[in-house]
């Protein structure tokens, strides 16, 4: 769905690359994420891949389009939802839809079942100037649905809202690529990576560090061990054990037979981690 | 399917505007021109000259000297009237004439008030021993020396008066287009308001539009759907032309009613506010906000205003004025006031076609800068 090959682009009257010579693909139906910090090169290859930004270096493919030699009709099978809510303040939240809904070529979503779908529904012909920042959010990722994409950009599809919120996106987005459509997340936050994703890439300074799916990635960098507290008569003890020494195996069995355990788990390592121990940086 | 994207744009552009201040002010100062025009400047501007006299001679002197200027002339009224300055009431004796009018007031209190508080001229006349006139001109200071030489020479006994009024009356004048129509005052003001309203207004209307949607982000969400960033640019022109329309449509019709061809007029008015509002697009494309880009919006706009100034006083004319649009712009504007069949059709089609074919080239850069700054 998306082909990159040695992409760079450089900023006017920046010396340094922004995006260095990267290249991945994103298959059909991939949940595929772009982590890293700000500043990473993480909106540029956004930008390049949406058209918002011109191609300098490399060649892009998006949804079977060259970017190159952008076309409009790529718009048709594109969503975007933007990390910056960009609605007209002054037209409904209906409105809005409503007028985005005729700028494509293609069937549309009905604006109020997207409206009831990020639970605006009650709130469809209030002034979207009115809204809270988080409404405004829902309407943006509202909107990036209203043209039935086959491949959507997400760009930090949940900052800003309330856990529940957050949740109810989350659901969305599940939904809609049990439905076939590709997504391409951009994120700084490795919790919704982790949930969602079935690939992730690591990009700093403008370079991809590392493409993996998440499950890989703590398979190789979480520890094999297992933390479990138990009661030793009436103290509480907590042991941490190798699951792959004997001796160690052993104690865990020892345990299990003949002491109350209190809790037990193993030390998966957090995508954050697998983050600073491949990039030597954090998230922030 | 493209078209029906920008009737679409332009239509939701137009509700959106219609809701700004933006559009509010400029309906407002469209209003208020009119206005002004209507009630504050007359048809034309009075030439009716007035003069203020104070006789400081003895009565039977004065009162000669009154009757004679009557007399002087044969429509000349007289009659006794109450001139007020500030709280003060001094009764005068009028003289009118069709092209002067003649106060004669009856104190020095009375020619001082005049002068210090009308800020008019006052003469003085006094009879000189030698039963002469003597003439004391109270001026403003900011007289220029070529009038009072004119006085100097109208009051010196060298000048024969009567000779020069004989030898002024034989000289032969000749009008060199005797069929050729003139504007009221208030007519030839309407070019200079047409032209910055579409040139002034125009331009720093569409800035306003594009920053505000800048700052909302409302572009780049445009430019990710399947709609062309053209369409963009030019459903926000349309919207800046059809308000100039309307605003001078406001200003025109109740002045000009059915005297011009409102054909011609809009011919010129929808590719001029074009181009002003691509210009506008171009300046936008470089900047951000608009307190960054106002620099260059106001030499802009003070570039376009300058021809308006030969316009008004055509002794100033460089040959460099040429060079800027907005000079055949009034001009044109100009032609169309003269009414049907009066105007220079040539003139008026030229500077419409010149106006269309530099709009090209303007949209062209505008678009092509737009598609690579939708991330500024």
């Amino acid at each position: 769905m998306i082909t990159v090959k040695q992409l760079q682009h450089q900023y006017p009257g920046n010396a340094h690359y922004a995006v260095k010579d990267i290249s991945f693909e994103v298959q059909k139906g991939e949940v595929f994420g772009f982590l890293g910090p700000s500043g990473a090169g993480k909106s540029t290859t956004q930008g390049i891949l949406t058209g918002l930004l011109p191609l300098q270096q490399g060649e892009v493919t998006v949804a079977g389009f060259n970017i190159k030699h952008l076309k409009r009709q790529m718009f048709n099978a594109i969503g975007m939802s933007f990390e910056q809510s960009n609605v007209y303040s002054k037209m409904s939240a209906l409105e809005n839809l409503e007028f985005y809904a005729k700028l494509f070529d293609v069937p549309t979503k009905n604006p109020l079942e997207l409206l009831e779908m990020v639970g605006l529904l009650d709130k469809k012909n209030q002034k979207a100037g009115t809204f809270s920042k988080g409404m405004k959010h829902r309407l943006t990722f509202a909107r990036s649905m209203i043209n039935n994409p086959s491949l959507w950009f997400l760009d930090e599809p949940t900052t800003g809202l309330d856990p529940a919120i957050a949740a109810e996106i989350k659901e969305v987005i599940r939904l809609q690529n049990q439905k076939d459509v590709t997504i391409f997340l951009t994120t700084h936050n490795m919790q919704i990576a982790d949930e969602l994703c079935h690939r992730v890439a690591f990009i700093v300074d403008g370079e991809i560090k590392l493409i993996d799916s998440p499950k890989n990635l703590k398979l190789q960098y979480g520890q094999k061990i297992v933390e479990v507290e138990f009661l030793d008569g009436l103290q509480p003890k907590r042991e941490s054990l190798s699951t792959t020494l004997e001796k160690d195996i052993a104690r865990i069995k020892t345990i299990l037979d003949t002491k109350e355990i209190l809790t037990m788990h193993t030390k998966e390592a957090t995508l954050d981690e697998i983050f600073i121990a491949v990039t030597g940086r954090g998230l922030l | 399917m493209g078209l029906k994207k920008l009737w679409h744009s332009y239509i939701k552009d137009l509700r959106l505007s219609s809701k700004s201040w933006y559009f509010a002010i400029e309906l407002g100062m469209a209003v208020f021109i009119l206005l002004l025009l209507l009630f504050v400047m007359p048809e034309n501007f009075n030439t009716h000259a007035k003069e203020y006299f104070y006789l400081n001679m003895p009565d039977a002197a004065k009162e000669q000297m009154i009757e004679k200027s009557v007399e002087a002339n044969a429509n000349a009224t007289l009659k006794q009237d109450t001139l007020s300055i500030k709280k003060a009431q001094f009764s005068v004796k009028v003289v009118s004439t069709p092209d002067k009018t003649h106060y004669y007031l009856p104190t020095a209190e009375a020619l001082k008030a005049v002068v210090e508080d009308l800020s008019k001229t006052g003469i003085e006349v006094t009879l000189a021993d030698d039963m002469t006139l003597r003439y004391t001109y109270h001026l403003q200071g900011y007289e220029s020396k070529r009038l009072k030489n004119l006085l100097y020479m109208l009051h010196s006994e060298a000048v024969d008066t009567a000779t020069l009024k004989a030898a002024i009356d034989q000289q032969e004048v000749l009008v060199l287009s005797p069929k050729g129509s003139r504007l009221s005052d208030r007519e030839n003001f309407l070019p200079v308001f047409l032209t910055l309203n579409g040139s002034f207004m125009s331009l720093f209307i569409i800035a306003a539009y594009v920053f505000l949607d800048k700052q909302e982000g409302i572009i780049k969400a445009y430019a990710v759907t399947a709609s062309p960033v053209s369409n963009y640019l030019i459903s926000k022109s349309a919207v800046v032309v059809t308000t100039s329309l309307v605003t001078s449509a406001i200003t025109l019709v109740p002045i000009v009613l059915f005297k011009v061809n409102y054909g011609l007029l809009v011919l010129l008015l929808v590719p001029s506010a074009f181009f002003a509002a691509f210009l506008g697009l171009i300046v936008t494309s470089f900047y951000r906000n608009i307190s960054q880009s106002f620099g260059v919006l106001f030499g802009l706009i003070v570039l376009m205003m300058l021809p308006s100034i030969s316009y008004m006083l055509p002794s100033w004319e460089p040959q460099w004025m040429r060079l800027i649009p907005t000079y055949y712009l009034i001009q044109a504007f100009k032609e169309v006031m003269m009414g049907f069949g009066n105007e220079d059709m040539r003139y008026i089609l030229f500077t419409a076609v010149g106006f269309t074919i530099g709009c090209v080239p303007l949209f062209a850069f505008a678009n092509w800068r737009f598609k690579r700054t939708l991330n500024l």
